[in-house]
């Protein structure tokens, strides 16, 4: 709904006059650094990935630090220990299965993850939520719309859009991800979120068939004969949901109705409460349903946007 | 007989004590147009006391038998002596007042009286006439009421184009906004760019800022008083304009010659229209559009009765397969009674409606997907209106008012492939029930006095079968702010919640010679809606809310001391002032980190509470005559809030706290033909909060900061010039009437203003992140504007 919102706004933003951004120089505030931890831990078989970095000064734009020589650790509710090794040296810890079989996250199993670096032991909680299955992915031909990027003179081209139904039951909460030829579409400021088959909690739309602006929300470009259209959908805890929104409002957050900068939420703790040293960033793990398919012209349908 | 129970007993046996003596009242109008003329002075020469008319031209004195010469005064009149007798019988006497026939047609800043800033007892209050309004140089040429408004002490905005302004610390949703009597949620269009009000349609406008009588009530910072112009009762005058944004016509007339008269108003923006031609398909959907209309009737029955009515309907229009569109619309009737020649009577039945839409689908062409959202508040109100003339020396006034609240704070609709779900705040209903009664006293030659009472009571209920309970929890991820709600049974329409208020006001003014006074006052105003808004500056969509079981009714209290001096070759040439102000504020409403105020049912889980203070000086210094005319206004302020889990409980400066804002006004006549108009702005920029630090996470930076972090920086200073100018032409288009050309120029030396600074990540490298710095308007605007009048 926001997202929304905050469309409605900024067009009316671009209506006035002559409204202009510069970019100014300015002096960060000083504060502690903090643990970073990025991970999305899924179903599939194959690595999986904790990555560890520290945070900087808003301002200053040199490389993120990465950290190394921690102890990474992720324990299931099973009492199965997995351990992540940073075999490059750059803050990548990996899990890497004994066979092609082996699977370290199933749907309905409870992680745990214990980070040990420079003294301080940091620990995340969380579980793998359901997700459901993509059942098909369509699209139609058509001209392109205003909410799509267009590169060069391209003005038509096909539309795709996925097609599932949120499980019944409330409070699922997912994460779309789509790409065109391989690379992704979109970035960590617009991944697609939703709660049940709509965009945010309290929409009501339990149960419901993803609703029509969030199947069409891949069609970020247009796509051509022959393009590989791909979409990715993570099942996330709640809390997780909450982390993205807080995240996306913050990233989108400027303009004449910017909201005053709230704190990103995160669920990665120092396991001595009393401790200076704080982290940031999500320890996910998620379902995985992915579907894929080439652009063909007589496969193209009508009538569907 | 203590001085109290002297002026009781004043109040209770009026008749009797002034049995001997006789009133003279009546209504003093302009002479060109029927208009009747706020705030005349009728002056007794023989007795050296007076009145003013009041917001209707009515007056009435009380005089002891004899032989007196009245002097009627307003400024910009000929000032008109009228010998009477007053004999046995009470005396009705009407009065037209001619324009002053002056060389050049001299610009009027002031108020109506010429001493006023000094003789009256208002203080903190400040008239602009439209006349004046009309010369400030504005935007796109567009005159503004509003925007003329902020450039009065004590008075500023968030930054430009933002909805609404603030006064004296108070937020927007703290200024009763008034157009004849009703309240308008929503005094702007286009965001904060343009007024709502028909400058063609309105007579005069008064903002009050402090020492506020108790026959106002309902916000707690200001009143901003808006009276429509009458309508030409003696000849039918048509007035219009053409400008780079707005074209607007009215037309006014006698009915029955001066007796009954109208004028009805209208303007439409037109960028819409002129943008078609050269937008593509897909972008005219995009296309903005704002248009109002202004109308009223009035019927002077006889001496005794006079009824108005009056409209207003405005709205913006944005999209029209996506449609976005919010307004305004209210109607008021007012009924002007003489009951004798001492009770006058003003009894105002209003409605107000502020609503908006929004609809995915409005042209209905895919209704299996679609979304639709609309919010409103309705205002109902009666309120009547007393006045008792004791003497030129005694005024009583009382009345009481009704006005019920239907507050629908968002409902939306979800059609996803036929399946359908709602969504939204559940309607509330308010019931707001006050009474007054005020006195204003010249105990003697140097003191003045002005008191009163005004009791309200609030009635809250709900339309929904629950309601919610606030409580204290532990923190969690879940209830980050350590509150949760109860839900607790509800019978529907059954009163909830109750709250009452006794809100004392006292103004007193000791007059020191003819030419200066100190005036000091002290008020206090509850207010029992609010306004849902975080975001930097007010926006369409947010929700006006009743005060229920969980949010307390604001309460300002605010004392004020002033100095007035008049000065200049007449005497009053010139006017000066120095305020001191202090205000109070309790249960002032911030917001938690991510608050989610829209279609949220439990918003009230998001709510911080907490308390206000604002204090200034404000020094004001106008030049009324001559060919120059303007004023130049300094406040040095301070606006705080003190809220539980922000800024660790700390006081904080709030976001429209300015510390300094200079405006410089001024107005040259030069001949005939030829006027210049010029004003310079200066403003402390606002408190802003910006990111501490970054971390990258999925392929881009995250900002973080510490919760409840309020105002780490503050924008850059703003400063604007603009400069008009007018050329009067002898006859407008058919050779009839008169016209006008305005040039003008907008932010002269083109400032790149500042609005507010934020942080972002580049939008090519998204690696990297920057701190930008969003203008408004960040370059000069010139502008045209021709106007017409036969």
């Amino acid at each position: 709904m926001k997202t929304k919102i905050n469309l409605i706004l900024s067009a009316l933003t671009i209506l006035l006059l002559s409204s202009c951004e510069d970019i100014v120089q300015l002096e960060g505030v000083k504060a502690d650094q903090l643990l970073v931890v990025e991970a999305m831990i899924n179903n599939q078989a194959g690595e999986q990935v904790v990555k560890l970095t520290k945070s900087q000064n808003y301002f200053e734009n040199a490389a993120p630090i990465h950290v190394q020589n921690a102890s990474v650790q992720v324990q299931d509710n099973l009492g199965n220990t997995y351990s992540f090794k940073d075999v490059k040296n750059n803050g990548y810890y990996v899990w890497t299965p004994q066979n092609t079989t082996q699977r370290m996250g199933v749907v309905g199993r409870k992680y745990t993850l214990k980070v040990v670096t420079e003294g301080e032991t940091y620990q995340a909680v969380t579980e793998l939520k359901r997700v459901p299955k993509i059942d098909s992915l369509l699209y139609q031909f058509g001209e392109v719309d205003q909410n799509q990027q267009t590169k060069d003179d391209i003005k038509e081209g096909y539309e795709p859009q996925f097609y599932a139904r949120d499980l019944k039951g409330e409070g699922d909460c997912y994460l779309i991800k789509s790409y065109k030829n391989g690379k992704i579409m979109g970035d960590v400021g617009n991944f697609q979120l939703m709660y049940d088959a709509s965009f945010s909690k309290g929409d009501g739309a339990d149960g419901f068939l993803f609703l029509s602006p969030i199947r069409r929300s891949i069609a970020r470009e247009l796509f051509q004969e022959n393009d590989i259209v791909k979409v990715e959908l993570f099942s996330i805890t709640e809390d997780h949901f909450n982390f993205w929104l807080k995240a996306q409002d913050q990233i989108r957050n400027g303009g004449l109705f910017a909201t005053p900068p709230a704190y990103i939420t995160t669920n990665v703790f120092n396991v001595n409460k009393t401790s200076s040293k704080k982290a940031a960033g999500w320890f996910a793990t998620v379902g995985l349903s992915t579907f894929e398919t080439k652009i063909e012209k007589s496969k193209a349908r009508t009538g569907l946007k | 007989m203590s001085k109290l129970s002297k002026i009781l007993f004043l109040l209770l046996f009026p008749i009797g004590i002034f049995a001997q003596k006789v009133t003279v009242n009546g209504y003093v109008k302009d002479a060109k147009n029927g208009e009747t003329l706020i705030g005349a002075s009728v002056f007794v020469k023989e007795l050296k006391t007076g009145v003013s008319t009041n917001n209707y031209g009515f007056y009435s004195i009380t005089l002891p038998q004899g032989n007196y010469n009245l002097i009627f005064t307003s400024v910009g009149y000929e000032r008109i002596v009228k010998p009477i007798t007053v004999t046995g019988t009470n005396l009705t006497f009407n009065l037209e007042m001619k324009e002053e026939g002056t060389e050049l047609s001299e610009v009027v800043v002031t108020s109506k009286r010429e001493d006023e800033n000094v003789k009256s007892l208002e203080m903190s209050v400040n008239k602009v006439e439209m006349k004046t309004i009309k010369k400030i140089p504005a935007l796109l040429g567009e005159v503004d009421l509003v925007r003329a408004i902020q450039l009065l002490p004590g008075v500023s905005t968030v930054g430009e184009g933002a909805t609404g302004f603030n006064v004296r610390g108070g937020g927007v949703d703290q200024n009763l906004v008034l157009l004849d009597d009703a309240p308008v949620y929503n005094s702007s269009h286009l965001l904060g760019f343009f007024s709502v009000f028909n400058p063609d349609a309105v007579k005069d406008v008064k903002l009050v800022k402090g020492g506020i009588p108790a026959q106002y009530g309902g916000r707690a910072s200001s009143i901003l008083d808006v009276r429509m112009k009458e309508g030409n009762a003696k000849k039918l005058e048509i007035n219009g304009g053409i400008g780079l944004i707005f074209s607007r016509i009215s037309v006014e007339a006698p009915i029955i010659k001066d007796k009954a008269s109208f004028i009805v108003a209208a303007r439409r923006s037109y960028a819409d229209v002129l943008a078609r031609p050269f937008l593509k398909e897909s972008q005219r959907d995009n296309l903005f559009n704002f248009y109002d209309l202004t109308a009223k009737v009035n019927y002077n029955i006889n001496q005794k009765n006079t009824v108005f009515l009056s409209g207003y309907f405005g709205r913006d229009v944005f999209g029209q397969k996506f449609s976005f569109n919010w307004g305004n619309s209210t109607l008021s009737t007012r009924w002007n009674h003489v009951f004798n020649d001492k009770l006058f009577m003003n009894t105002t039945v209003f409605y107000s409606n502020y609503d908006y839409l929004l609809d995915s689908d409005a042209q209905n062409k895919n209704p299996k997907d679609a979304f639709k959202w609309s919010s409103n508040i309705v205002n109902t109100s009666i309120k009547p209106d007393f006045t008792y003339y004791f003497s030129p020396n005694n005024t009583l006034t009382f009345g009481g008012q009704v006005l019920t609240y239907s507050f629908k704070p968002g409902k939306a609709t979800v059609t996803s492939s036929g399946d359908k779900s709602d969504l939204g705040q559940p309607d509330k209903n308010g019931v707001e029930y006050s009474a007054y009664v005020g006195n204003e006293l010249k105990v003697s030659e140097k003191l003045s006095l002005q008191y009163g009472l005004r009791y309200s009571k609030y009635d809250y209920s709900s339309k929904d079968d629950v309601y919610y309970e606030r409580k204290s929890v532990p923190v969690s991820t879940e209830n980050p702010n350590g509150i949760d709600l109860d839900v607790v049974k509800n019978t529907k329409d059954a009163t909830i919640k109750s709250y009452q208020n006794f809100e004392p006001r006292l103004s007193v003014k000791l007059q020191l010679g003819e030419q200066s006074s100190i005036k000091s006052s002290y008020n206090r105003m509850s207010q029992y809606i609010h306004l849902m808004s975080n975001t930097a500056a007010a926006t369409p969509l947010d929700v006006w809310t009743s005060s229920t079981n969980n949010i307390k009714p604001q309460i300002a209290d605010q004392i004020t001391l002033g100095y007035f001096k008049n000065f200049g070759k007449t005497g009053n040439e010139f006017e000066a002032s120095i305020e001191l102000y202090y205000k109070e504020l309790q249960n002032q409403i911030d917001y938690a980190d991510n608050a989610n105020l829209f279609l949220n049912a439990t918003f009230e889980k998001d709510l911080l509470f907490g308390k206000g203070r604002a204090y200034g000086a404000e020094f004001f210094l106008k030049k009324n005559k001559g060919k120059l005319t303007g004023w130049a206004s300094y406040t040095l302020g301070r606006t705080e809030r003190k809220v539980e889990g922000l800024a660790q409980g700390q006081w904080y400066l709030s976001r429209y706290d300015r510390t300094h804002t200079l405006n410089l006004v001024a107005q040259y006549e030069l001949n005939k033909k030829w006027s210049f108009g010029a004003n310079f702005s200066y403003v402390t920029g606002v408190p802003y909060t910006l990111p501490e630090q970054k971390i990258v996470y999925s392929g881009g930076y995250l900002p973080i900061i510490p919760q409840g972090t309020r105002g780490n920086i503050r924008v850059p200073d703003y400063h604007r010039l603009d400069i008009s100018a007018t050329k009067k032409n002898k006859h407008a288009l058919f050779g009839k009437g008169e016209s006008e050309w305005v040039f003008g120029v907008y932010n002269l030396y083109n400032r790149r203003n500042p609005f507010s600074v934020y942080a972002q990540t580049n939008s090519e490298n998204s690696l990297k992140t920057e701190a930008v710095q969003l203008s408004i308007i960040g370059s000069a605007i010139p502008s045209i504007t021709y106007n017409f009048k036969f």
